[in-house]
């Protein structure tokens, strides 16, 4: 009590404002602090679920860059597989059309020929026709003025001979 | 074709009607068919009526007409070859006669009973052609 008296200090003043800081701090404590501390206990608790979601959303992104990449893997297989069926494919169609085109030219050479020896045969027999209907014609002339009586006679009796 | 009925109707009535009253009354006969066939403006079916008739005759008689043509007259010696041939041929006393067609070549026809012996040159010349062609 000296010292306090010494120092200029009233207890009963200063009893007074620790009874004041008292209730300031309680007031401030149960309006403030205690909201605050909630609040801030709230935001961390959202900052640390936010953490996790961010952090379950990396690794969901990892898995599906890596469904993507897998994907993309198979994608590509596929696309192989169909790149080569397709070339199969079109490899047959080729060889088929090939295959039907020379039959095609085949055929069209076997008609060209028989065409060809068709009218050659037509030319030859047309000609032939022609040489043997000039040949008679000459020879019938030839009879007409150069057969003699005899030789008609002649060969009636040589017909007359073969019909008996 | 209605006037070849015709004339085979009218050649064997007459032939008929001859045949019945005998040569005594043939004449008569003739004379009124003529008169028929005048009346009827028939006139141009007399050739047509012979040959019927004639055919009717050697028909009834047994005898074959024979008919040859060649390029030249025939010689008798070949017309009695020929009747000898058809003769054995067809059986009937023949009745030849021959014929000049100057469009045959050479050789002869015969032609007998709708049928035709072809033995001319122009035919040998139309089988050689045939064979020839084929």
């Amino acid at each position: 009590m000296e010292i306090l008296k010494l120092f200029g200090v009233d207890w009963r003043l200063l009893l007074a404002q620790l009874i004041n800081f008292g209730i300031v701090v309680v007031i401030l404590w149960w309006l403030a602090i205690k909201p605050l501390t909630r609040t801030m206990r709230e935001r961390s608790g959202e900052i640390s679920r936010g953490l996790d979601d961010a952090k379950r959303a990396t690794e969901r992104l990892d898995e599906v860059e890596k469904e993507i990449k897998e994907k993309l893997q198979e994608t590509k297989l596929v696309a192989a597989k169909i790149l080569a069926a397709g070339k199969k494919n079109a490899d047959e169609a080729r060889q088929v059309s090939l295959d039907k085109t020379k039959q095609e030219v085949e055929i069209l050479i076997v008609k060209a020929k028989q065409q060809i020896n068709s009218e050659k045969e037509s030319m030859v027999g047309q000609a032939k026709q022609e040489v043997v209907a000039v040949v008679l014609e000459a020879l019938r002339k030839i009879l007409s003025v150069g057969l003699s009586k005899d030789l008609d006679k002649k060969y009636i009796d040589q017909v007359l001979k073969d019909i008996k | 074709m209605k006037d070849k009925n015709k004339i085979r109707i009218l050649a064997r009535s007459i032939y008929g009607v001859i045949a019945a009253v005998g040569s005594a009354r043939s004449q008569e006969v003739i004379a009124n068919f003529l008169l028929y066939l005048k009346k009827h403006r028939s006139e141009h079916l007399i050739p047509s009526l012979l040959e019927e008739l004639e055919l009717l005759y050697f028909s009834n008689q047994g005898i074959a007409k024979v008919e040859v043509s060649a390029k030249d007259t025939l010689a008798s010696e070949t017309l009695e070859q020929i009747a000898k041939i058809m003769q054995k041929r067809l059986d009937k006393k023949i009745n030849i006669k021959s014929a000049v067609d100057v469009n045959i070549l050479g050789g002869l026809k015969i032609r007998y009973q709708d049928k035709m012996i072809d033995m001319t040159l122009d035919r040998r010349l139309q089988d050689l052609s045939q064979q020839l062609n084929h």
